[in-house]
Formats: C-alpha cells, sequence, structure tokens
C-alpha cells in the first residue's frame, strides 16, 4: 500500500536555554493510504504539536515528515503554502466556512486558490457535493443551513481539491451531540466510499471510535497503538476505554 | 498592581492605535493654532483694531462645532478601542478582576491618554503656531523685526476645557460600557456566521437606476442655477439634498450592481480569490454604506467650501487696488467748496511733498430709468439681478469730469464728438453687461428729455476702477449737454492720492475734518486692510472646519477598516490554512482597503467636477475666479492627508491579520 505520511525521529522543543520543554520527544509512525487514523493522548500530549507540524504550519526541532514523497521540513514559505493548497486538507474545529460566500463559493476556494479552471471547478463541486449531498444549498449562505450541513460543506471543501491527506483537529470540540455524530460519518463516508485518508486528533473515545487505528500519546511519545481490524464500533470503543484507563491509572487524569 | 498594568496598557496602546493619537494629537494642535491666533503679533499694533475681538469670536464659535466633531471621533475611536481589547477585558474579569476596577482602569486609561495627547498636541500647536505667525506677519506686510515667541494662555486653557468636556462625556460612555459586557460576550468575541443582509436584485436595480437619474438633475439643476445666477440659500439647499439623496442611493445600490457584473464574469469570479474578495467587499460597503455615502458627502462639501473659499480669497485681493486708486475719497453732498478747501488746506500744510492729485468732479444722479434703452422691450428673464438692475436709474457725468477721473488713473482721455456718449457699467453681474452689448447692438439712441444722445461705446468698471461715484450705470456726456443736468441731485467727489509711506498725521487730519460734515470718506489704507482682514479670515475658517473635518473622517475610515481587520483577521487565517501564501494574502488585504478607501473619494471627487462648474460660473459672475490651480491644490492637499491615513492603516491591517498571532 502507498504510503502518505512517514514520521522519524519527530522531536518538538519549546522556550530557549533554561525552560525548555520537549514537547514532541522522538514520534515515529506511518500513514498508508485509505487509513483513517486516531491520535488520542491527556491534553498537554503534545497531539495538537504533532498535527501542527504535519499541517505545516509549525517547524519541527529535528526529524523528517514525509507527505506523499516530500519532506516538509525543508521547504520555504511559499512552497508550504503551495504544498498546503494541493496536498492537505482541513477540517476546522470552528470557523468551518467563510460566512461572506455561499456554500458553492466556500467549496470551490481550494480549486481556486489553484488556479483551476472553472470547468473543472464546476464538475469537481458537482462531483463532491453529489457525494455529500449538499447540492440543493450550494447558493446558500452558511447563516442559512443547518449545523450539519455546514459541516458537509466543509467536508467537501476539504476533499475537493483531491488532498493526499485530511487533517482534523478536535474537530467535534465545540459540537453538540448530534452534529458530531454527522462530521463522524461524513469523515468515514469519505474515507471508505472515496478513499480519502484521514488523520483526526480527538480527545473523545467516541470520536476515536470513527478510527481505523489510533496512536495513544504521552508527553511527546508513542505510547500504545490499537487497530481496530474486524470488531463492531462498540467494541472497539470498549478497547479505547480500556486503554485510556491504563493511561488514566498511569497520570490518574484522562482527559 | 492596577497601576502597572494601566501603564503596560497606555504603552502598548500607542503602538497599536497610532491612527486614534496620531488624529487626536493633531486635532488638538490645530484646535491650540486657531484659538491661539487672536493673540499674534500681527495685529497688536493699531492699524487692525477689530482683528482680536473679531478673530476670536469667529474662532470660538467655530471651536464649538469642532469639539462635536473631535467628540464624535473620540467615541467612535473608543468603541474601536473596546472591540479591540475584548478577549483582554474578558480575561481580567475571568481572573476576578471586578467591573468597578476594569471600569477604573479603562477610566484612567482615557484619562491618562488624553492628558498625554493633550500635552504632545500643545507643544506641536505652540510651535505651528510661530510658523504661523510668520506667515500671517508677510501676509499683512508687517515687518518681522524681531522673531516674537507667541504662546497664548488662554488658548492653552480653552483647548484644557473643550478637550477635557469632550473626554469626560466620553470617558463616562466608555465606562457604562464595560458594565454592559458579559463575560460570555467578551471571551467569545468573534463571531460565528453572522448574518448579513441580502438585496432583493429588482429593489437594488431601481433605486440604482433613480439614484442615476436624481445625480443627473442634481448636476443639471446645479448648472442651470450657477449660469443664471439663481444662486440662494434655498436652491444650495436643493441641491445638497438632491446630491446626498444620490449619493445615498448610489452607495446602497452601487456596490451591488458592480458584484453582480463580477459575478457575471464567473472564470474571473473564480480565479484566485477573487470570489472571497468581491464578497467581503459587497458586505463591509452594505453594512457601512451609510457611513461611507455620509463621508463622501462630507468630502464633497469640504472640497467644495476649500475651493470656492480660495476663489474667494483671490477674489477679494483683486478688487482692492481697482476699488479704490486713490488714498482718500470723499463723497459730499452739501457745501463741497467749503468741505473742498479744508481738506486742501491739510493737505497741503502736513503732506505737500507727498501729494500726487487731487480733483473734484460731480455727478449726477437721473431719473431715466436704464431700461429705457430698449425702450419698448419688457424683461422676461428669471435673473432678478438683472430685473434690480434694469429698473435703477442712470447716473450722469460730464466728459470733462470723466477724463480727469480717467487722467488720474493714467488712462488716456476719451473724445466724444457731436451727440456721442459713453456707457459705464459696473462690474457686479457679467449677464448685465452682456445684456446691454446685444440690446446696443439694436439701439444705440437714447433720449435724455428732449435731446438725444447716441452711446459709442460701453465702458467697464474694471477699466478705472470704482470711484464710489456710481452705484449703478452711468452716461458720459459731452460738456455742452450740461442743461441736462439740471435738477438733478448732485453728488460731490473729492480725491486726494498721495505717494505711498506718507505721514500719518494726514490721516488723522483727514478723519477730524470729516467728523465735523455730513460726507463718507473711503481710505486706500482702510479697504487693503478690510480686504486682507477678510482674505485671512476666509483662510482661517476654512483652514479650521476643513482640516479638522478632514482628518476626523479619514479617521473614523481608518478605524472603520481596521475593526473590519480584527472581524475578518479569521477568514483571512482560514485562507491561509487552505494554501493562500502570504503574498496573496497581503495582496488581497491591501487590494480591500484601496477600494475601501478610495471610492467615497473618488464619487467625492466626480461630484465635484460638477461642483466645481458650479463655484466657478458663481465666483465669475462677481468677478472673482476659481482656477484650475486652486481646484488641484485643494484636491491634492485633500488626496496627500487622505494617502497618509490610508498608508498607516493598510500596515496596521497588515500587522493585525497576518503578524499578530
Ligand atoms: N507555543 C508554545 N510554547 C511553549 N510551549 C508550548 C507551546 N505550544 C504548546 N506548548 C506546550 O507543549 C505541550 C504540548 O501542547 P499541545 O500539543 O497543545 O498538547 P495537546 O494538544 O495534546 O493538548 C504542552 O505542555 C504545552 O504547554
Ligand atoms: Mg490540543
Amino acid at each position: 500500500m502507498k504510503n502518505i505520511l512517514k514520521i522519524e525521529k519527530l522531536e518538538k522543543i519549546y522556550g530557549l536555554r533554561g525552560n525548555v520543554y520537549k514537547a514532541l520527544d522522538g514520534v515515529n509512525f506511518d500513514v498508508y493510504e485509505g487509513e483513517f487514523l486516531g491520535i488520542m493522548g491527556p491534553s498537554g500530549a503534545g497531539k495538537s504539536t504533532l498535527l501542527n507540524i504535519i499541517s505545516t504550519i509549525d517547524k519541527p526541532t529535528s526529524g523528517s515528515v514525509v507527505i506523499n514523497g516530500q519532506n516538509i521540513v525543508n521547504m520555504k514559505k511559499n512552497e508550504l503554502s503551495k504544498f498546503r493548497r494541493d496536498k492537505l486538507g482541513f477540517v476546522f474545529q470552528e470557523y468551518n466556512l467563510l460566512d461572506t460566500l455561499t456554500v458553492k463559493e466556500n467549496i470551490a476556494l481550494p480549486l481556486s486558490l489553484a488556479n483551476v479552471s472553472y470547468r473543472e471547478i464546476n464538475r469537481r463541486v458537482k462531483e463532491v457535493s453529489n457525494n455529500l449531498e449538499i447540492v440543493d444549498i450550494l447558493d446558500k449562505f452558511p447563516y442559512e443551513i443547518s449545523g450539519g450541513q455546514r459541516q458537509r460543506a466543509a467536508a467537501a471543501r476539504a476533499i475537493i481539491a483531491d488532498p493526499a491527506l485530511i487533517l482534523a483537529d478536535e474537530p467535534t470540540g465545540a459540537l453538540d451531540s448530534r452534529s458530531s455524530e454527522t462530521l463522524l460519518s461524513t469523515l468515514k463516508n469519505i474515507n471508505e466510499n472515496m478513499n480519502v485518508t484521514v488523520l483526526m486528533v480527538t480527545h473523545d473515545p467516541f470520536a476515536a471510535s470513527y478510527c481505523k487505528r489510533i496512536l495513544f500519546i504521552k508527553d511527546g511519545r508513542i505510547f500504545n497503538e490499537i487497530v481496530k481490524g474486524e470488531d463492531e464500533r462498540k467494541k472497539f470503543f470498549t478497547r479505547i476505554l480500556d486503554v485510556l484507563a491504563v493511561l488514566e491509572g498511569d497520570i490518574g487524569n484522562v482527559i | 498592581m492596577l497601576f502597572k498594568l494601566i501603564k503596560r496598557n497606555i504603552r502598548r496602546s500607542f503602538r497599536d492605535y497610532v491612527i486614534y493619537f496620531g488624529t487626536l494629537i493633531l486635532s488638538i494642535a490645530i484646535f491650540y493654532v486657531f484659538n491661539s491666533l487672536d493673540s499674534q503679533p500681527a495685529w497688536s499694533g493699531d492699524e487692525y483694531p477689530q482683528a482680536k475681538i473679531v478673530i476670536s469670536s469667529l474662532m470660538g464659535g467655530l471651536s464649538f462645532i469642532i469639539s462635536f466633531i473631535v467628540g464624535f471621533l473620540i467615541l467612535y475611536a473608543n468603541n474601536y478601542i473596546i472591540k479591540r481589547r475584548k478577549k483582554e477585558i474578558g480575561l481580567y474579569m475571568l481572573l476576578g478582576m471586578s467591573q468597578k476596577k476594569v471600569s477604573f482602569m479603562l477610566l484612567s486609561e482615557t484619562i491618562i491618554i488624553g492628558f498625554l495627547s493633550y500635552v504632545v498636541g500643545i507643544i506641536i500647536g505652540i510651535f505651528v503656531s510661530q510658523i504661523f505667525s510668520l506667515i500671517t506677519m508677510k501676509f499683512f506686510d508687517i515687518a518681522i523685526n524681531k522673531i516674537e515667541f507667541v504662546l497664548s494662555y488662554p488658548a492653552v486653557i480653552k483647548t484644557l476645557i473643550f478637550y477635557g468636556i469632550t473626554f469626560s462625556l466620553v470617558a463616562v460612555f466608555g465606562s457604562f460600557g464595560v458594565s454592559r459586557f458579559k463575560l460570555i460576550d467578551l471571551l467569545m468575541g468573534e463571531r460565528k456566521n453572522e448574518e448579513f443582509k441580502i438585496r432583493k436584485k429588482a429593489v437594488v436595480a431601481i433605486i440604482f437606476v433613480l439614484s442615476c437619474i436624481d445625480l443627473f438633475l442634481t448636476y443639471y439643476f446645479a448648472d442651470y442655477v450657477a449660469s443664471r445666477l439663481l444662486v440662494s440659500p434655498q436652491s444650495i439647499f436643493a441641491i445638497i439634498f438632491g446630491g446626498s439623496l444620490g449619493t445615498y442611493g448610489l452607495f446602497y445600490s452601487g456596490f451591488s450592481m458592480i458584484f453582480g457584473v463580477i459575478k457575471s464574469m464567473i472564470k474571473f469570479y473564480f480565479s484566485k480569490i477573487n470570489a472571497f474578495l468581491s464578497r467581503q467587499l459587497l458586505n463591509r460597503f452594505n453594512t457601512d454604506m451609510g457611513m461611507l455615502a455620509t463621508l463622501t458627502v462630507l468630502f464633497t462639501l469640504t472640497l467644495s467650501v476649500f475651493i470656492s473659499g480660495l476663489g474667494l480669497k483671490n477674489y477679494i485681493e483683486s478688487s482692492v487696488e481697482s476699488n479704490s486708486p486713490f488714498s482718500f475719497n470723499i463723497t459730499v453732498y452739501e457745501n463741497a467748496e467749503k468741505i473742498k478747501q479744508e481738506f486742501d488746506e491739510a493737505a497741503y500744510r502736513l503732506g505737500k511733498d507727498y501729494l500726487k492729485d487731487s480733483l473734484m468732479v460731480r455727478s449726477f444722479r437721473s431719473d431715466i430709468r436704464i431700461k429705457s434703452i430698449s425702450p419698448d422691450k419688457e424683461y422676461f428673464g428669471n435673473s432678478e439681478l438683472l430685473r434690480n438692475y434694469l429698473n435703477d436709474n442712470f447716473y450722469i457725468m460730464l466728459q470733462s469730469d470723466f477724463n480727469k477721473l480717467i487722467k488720474a488713473k493714467n488712462i488716456g482721455e476719451e473724445e466724444l464728438t457731436g451727440n456721442e456718449a459713453l456707457l459705464y457699467v459696473p462690474d457686479g453681474s457679467k449677464d448685465f453687461k452682456e445684456y446691454l452689448e446685444n440690446e446696443l447692438s439694436f439701439n444705440r439712441k437714447l433720449f435724455l428729455g428732449d435731446s438725444q444722445i447716441e452711446i459709442k461705446k460701453i465702458f467697464p468698471q474694471h477699466k478705472i476702477g470704482n470711484f464710489m461715484v456710481f452705484g449703478s450705470c452711468a452716461l458720459i456726456i459731452p460738456d455742452k449737454f450740461d442743461y441736462i443736468t439740471q435738477g438733478y441731485k448732485t453728488i460731490w467727489n473729492i480725491d486726494f492720492n498721495f505717494k505711498t509711506g506718507y505721514p500719518s498725521e494726514i490721516d488723522k487730519e483727514f478723519q477730524k475734518i470729516s467728523d465735523q460734515y455730513e460726507l463718507r470718506m473711503n481710505t486706500l489704507k482702510e479697504a487693503k486692510a478690510n480686504a486682507s482682514m477678510s482674505r485671512v479670515l476666509v483662510i482661517f475658517v476654512i483652514l479650521y472646519l476643513g482640516i479638522t473635518l478632514l482628518i476626523a473622517s479619514a479617521a473614523v475610515m481608518a478605524l472603520k477598516e481596521l475593526t473590519g481587520a480584527i472581524d475578518s483577521k479569521k477568514n483571512y487565517q482560514m485562507l491561509s490554512k487552505l494554501g493562500a501564501d502570504d503574498r496573496l494574502i497581503k495582496g488581497t488585504i491591501k487590494k480591500h482597503m484601496r477600494f475601501y478607501f478610495f471610492i467615497p473619494l473618488l464619487v467625492a471627487f466626480f461630484h465635484n467636477i460638477f461642483a466645481v462648474n458650479f463655484i466657478t460660473k458663481f465666483l465669475n459672475a462677481f468677478n472673482a475666479q476659481n482656477t484650475f490651480l486652486i481646484t488641484l491644490i485643494a484636491m491634492g492637499v485633500f488626496l496627500g492627508v487622505y494617502l497618509i491615513y490610508y498608508y498607516i492603516t493598510s500596515r496596521m491591517a497588515i500587522r493585525i491579520i497576518v503578524k499578530e498571532e
């Protein structure tokens, strides 16, 4: 299977002299095409730091990050913008959509930025919105549609440019349980039916149970890994809770 | 602890709110400069006795208006600052600071900032007023013997009081504001998928067409009014009203129209960041349209006032010399010989060596209407001014007297043969002269009683200046028609012309004589002083109001844009995550800024093309001039100040959006 993300000996040290803090301490892992990888861990474990580095909006202290065969660590700022535009998709916790743009304009944005022709934009928007069942709301503004529709529109935007990898940092953090569920099934849907690779950071076991594989990190190191395999989602959920219980035993607190 | 916080906040604020402090300091400096004008050394002599009082009361009155403008600006800026600091204030409250303490902190900050601005403003003001004073003295041809340091304590105090009150009011409003804050709103300062009004296409189109028609009619009406000299407070009000209405309509509908066009260029619209930029602009224009339209109207008015004021200044300048060719000009109705003798004696006694000419001439007020030039025609035009002229009576002067006058002005004598006469026309109205010229092309003959004369040519006033002889048209007739003047009221005109620098005792002595009789005496010195005074007053008023208005409006514009930058920061951050590089983002911010800043100015300049036409025609009618240069200078100054604000705002917005985490 094709390797999408390869992380080796990743370190991130915050602070200068005296007050140094190792947020990431030698992280290694791989993500392959079609995976739905979850990253869990207590607060302060280094999850966001890791995701920001993969998102190219932060730089590691040492180590390498190879996405789709390209090492992003030594890229220049402008190259990174272009790389983000062409290779990565994002699902944010909030501000999913620009409120001044219609749904269609929002979804088209990554392609517009990449200077794709209007014909191609139109074709892709149609295709993606068909898949996510948002054709009817394309000309509406974000405030005119429901929370679930907004999430789907945001997911559509994340995948429209055919990214190698979709990144989501605590995407359900600010949502009520119903909206969380819609978003998660949307992610699951695009992962399974459109073969999109997804990497999601979360501390919510319910959200994590949608993943196919989960890495647990603590104090900047990988601590454990579990794979869903042939399990039902409910069964996987209990297994996650078990691992978290061990973590809890360790630090006395699960976030 | 609290004090430290306040200190830190203020230090940071100064960097953050350059626009606000800059404008505040500038406006305080301007306030001081204009309120200290009355204590300039230029008026300390006895040449301009009225100057101090006139200037101080004029500037005092204006200052009331100015403090309203400034008060509005401060209130507005305060809202912006609170908005910018919502999160910070929320954090203080979250950490347990009581609302009272927060209010106290904000109040102290406002007061300290106000006081610092005051001190800096006054210092700059004092410095600028020195330069101002030198310029004024040069203007009045007052010898600058020693550089005098001008410091006006009353102005310092006055500035303190005006700004103190304005600031206190704003501070009270501001701290009331804090108690309204809810912690949740403060912390969750950013909005989520805000609603905004979308305008119905049909309504937009109708309003757009209506406002275009309205503007067209207004421009047309203005031209009509100016060309026909129907200028009156009512007509000016109608023009301003029509123009404002059209401007509001234009700002309501114009951007939606333009947006519609851009959106229909679908390939362009969906390429790069264009959809985002045009939506962003449309949204901002639609929510801010009231303010933008108001500023546009203000810009137009300020520019118009600038231009007409400068034109008027030119008029005053050019009219003095030609109006008063003699050092003394005395008009008497009785006892002329005796009075002339007294003046003569005084002139010889005190200034024999200086006396260039003296003369005495007569003129008569006839009972012949001016409109009798075209006896079988009534004037049906709609110029009130022209009708008044035509209903007035002719003055009459004999050729020999007239030649004395023009000889003193170094113009060759006029020869009249047979029954030829000259028609003297005052400069008041260009239209009137044109009307008469036209009438003369049909008929040059005129009956004065039983005698017929023939008008040889028109003799315009500006060729010889105003001798204070004639209130309206005059006929210059050959001496042999002397008998015609029998029974008409005689007006004697006594003139003395001295070389420049004649002894001032003459002034005093002449004044003494004139006080004993019923006569009217005009002196060149007085006329010059009055003209300089009005010239300077016009300039002062325009500069004071114009500059304050300009910087206040530019500052409001800037603050609005910066508030917008705070609001749209999240949007830009998202664009960056989606892969828009820094250059594209900065470019977009700059473009946004350019459109937002310069569209109102552009519309104002467009209005001003017509306003300038109006002003030019209006001023021309009074022989004042609006030169292209004046218009250019006014627009240049405007643009210059505006560009500075634009530049700073643009940099600040980029900092807020791109540089700050
Ligand atoms: N910019 C920063 N400067 C210094 N320390 C940081 C910074 N960002 C994160 N950290 C620290 O690094 C650790 C990991 O943070 P983060 O990756 O945000 O954790 P998580 O997302 O797992 O909760 C935390 O202890 C945090 O305090
Ligand atoms: Mg985190």
